[in-house]
């Protein structure tokens, strides 16, 4: 009975495994088959030169090329604006804070974490609001209030994959600088970040990815069809998963959807280029023998 | 804080965890240029007592310290317990601790005996000199000469052990902390190490804590004795 009983936990184990192996296959294969049936040079940059497009001398007004840069600049400011917020603070928590602080700040990440990006959007939009009726009458939603919006909700991803690390360090290494002299900071910066920086890079390149594939914040906060390059961060811009959903809750042909699949495989292709770029830096970081010291 | 022949002295040292009391009123002295011997059974508090002689109990949550552990050297006498948290640094580097298993750092064996002295500044061809000179001490320059930039963690349990010795006396500390530093060690090693403390309290103290009595009657000049209370 005991036997019957372990093979049929078994069978469920594999039957499980891969019942989601074919589903994110389906998934992978359906989003790449139409996906690259509609990729080409023209999806990205229409009719438009693509030279004088990526010289910025002609606009592209068809493409998906004028999202994949508002993409990259509103990832990018939001990322500059997390990463030393999230990363201290994280730094704060782990090496400083009392057991209450650690508490409630562990408790605020995961209620923001789970909490849904479109009450973010919400919150960035309200934000705005207030500032332009009270302070600011010329601020609007922009790709600087994105990037703030997404910053906000990336910033518990970047702690709590900072904090985590630095709490998971076996106690024998988190203090053997400590133990030969080595002052709080320097322990820190000479053993425990070292020691950890591989699992914070993937926290960042994880937020990164969280910050490029989210709809809901910049819909509320700035990104817009057809705006161009913006050509200042309180412009409107477009981006690229901005623009899967509105191609696809407005399209009028099969071409224009399948834009959408193509803009598509090129959020996976973004997705796979941070997996590389964090696989890669990861192999960099082990091959250094050094401490930084 | 300068440290050379150090003198410490324990008063009514007490410590606790939570409610439970590890060990209470300790008083003894430990003379400077002599090897004190910690006995007694597991458990006791041995390993909490040499931390709280380098305060690196203070990184350890829920324990709590009181008393005094005085250090008296060229007529100054400092509280350790009472030291900021600004001048732990110098003291930890006076005060070492060799812990029982070999906390070695991700890094060469070169690099492991070279972090310490290089947070102190010193320049490299120093470090060389004190590296090759540290684990000649301990017997292991022969071993380990031709692979000095692998990685410490292929050496074996035993050369572990002896590395991060090596890299203790590299640092040139006045007081040294042992904690069971042969345990890992064949008995030809074991007696060699003997050997080597009794020769090293000549330029400084040594606390050490051993299991194996014959060790602590061969090298000891104190032995002092923790007892559970009866």
């Amino acid at each position: 009975m005991h036997k019957i009983f372990q093979k049929i936990i078994i069978f469920l184990f594999y039957f499980f495994a891969f019942v989601a192996f074919i589903a994110l296959s389906v998934f992978f294969i359906f989003i790449f088959y139409k996906g690259v049936n509609a990729f080409s040079i023209k999806l990205i940059f229409d009719d438009t030169p693509p030279l004088d497009a990526l010289m910025l001398q002609a606009r592209v007004f068809n493409g998906i090329f004028n999202a994949i840069v508002g993409s990259f600049f509103v990832v990018f400011v939001s990322i500059i604006l997390a990463l030393p917020l999230g990363f201290l603070s994280s730094i704060y928590v782990a090496c400083y804070a009392s057991k209450n602080v650690r508490f409630w700040m562990g408790f605020l990440c995961e209620l923001l974490s789970s909490m849904p990006s479109i009450v973010i959007g919400l919150f960035g939009l309200s934000v705005t609001i207030f500032l332009h009726k009270n302070f600011f009458a010329e601020l609007y939603p922009s790709l600087l209030i994105s990037a703030c919006s997404l910053a906000i909700l990336v910033i518990p991803y970047i702690i709590k994959m900072t904090e985590s690390s630095l709490c998971q360090i076996p106690f024998s290494i988190k203090n053997v600088g400590l133990n030969l002299g080595a002052s709080k900071t320097q322990n820190l910066f000479f053993v425990q970040l070292p020691y950890v920086s591989k699992e914070i890079l993937g926290g960042i390149i994880l937020a990164t990815g969280r910050a490029v594939e989210d709809t809901a914040v910049i819909m509320m906060t700035g990104a817009v069809a057809m705006a161009g390059i913006p050509s200042s961060i309180f412009q409107k811009y477009e981006a690229l998963p901005f623009f899967i959903y509105h191609i696809s809750s407005e399209y009028s042909s099969k071409e224009q959807i399948n834009q959408g699949f193509g803009a598509a495989i090129l959020l996976l292709g973004v997705s796979l280029f941070l997996f590389a770029t964090a696989f890669a830096l990861r192999k960099i970081i082990s091959k250094r023998s050094g401490f930084g010291i | 804080m300068e440290f050379d022949a150090i003198k410490i002295e324990v008063e009514n040292l007490t410590l606790s965890y939570g409610k439970r009391v590890v060990f209470e009123n300790l008083s003894f002295d430990i003379f400077p240029r002599s090897i004190t011997a910690l006995v007694g059974p597991s458990g006791i508090g041995k390993s909490s007592f040499l931390k709280i002689l380098n305060q690196m109990i203070r990184e350890e949550e829920g324990l709590h310290v009181e008393g005094k552990v005085l250090l008296h050297n060229k007529g100054l006498s400092v509280d350790i317990l009472k030291l900021k948290e600004c001048e732990l640094p110098s003291l930890r580097k006076k005060v070492l601790y060799v812990a029982q298993h070999p906390d070695l750092l991700p890094l060469s064996i070169y690099d492991n005996v070279a972090f310490g002295l290089r947070l102190q500044g010193i320049g490299k061809n120093d470090i060389n000199n004190r590296i090759e000179m540290s684990l000649r001490d301990v017997f292991l320059w022969d071993e380990v000469k031709e692979r000095l930039h692998v990685k410490a963690d292929i050496l074996s349990g035993g050369q572990q052990q002896r590395l991060i010795l090596a890299r203790a006396l590299a640092m040139r500390p006045d007081v040294l902390l042992l904690d069971e530093p042969t345990a890992s060690l064949n008995e030809e090693l074991s007696l060699k190490i003997e050997d080597l403390l009794i020769s090293l309290k000549q330029k400084m103290t040594i606390v050490m804590i051993s299991h194996f009595k014959e060790q602590v009657k061969r090298v000891a000049d104190v032995i002092f004795e923790m007892r559970l209370p009866s």
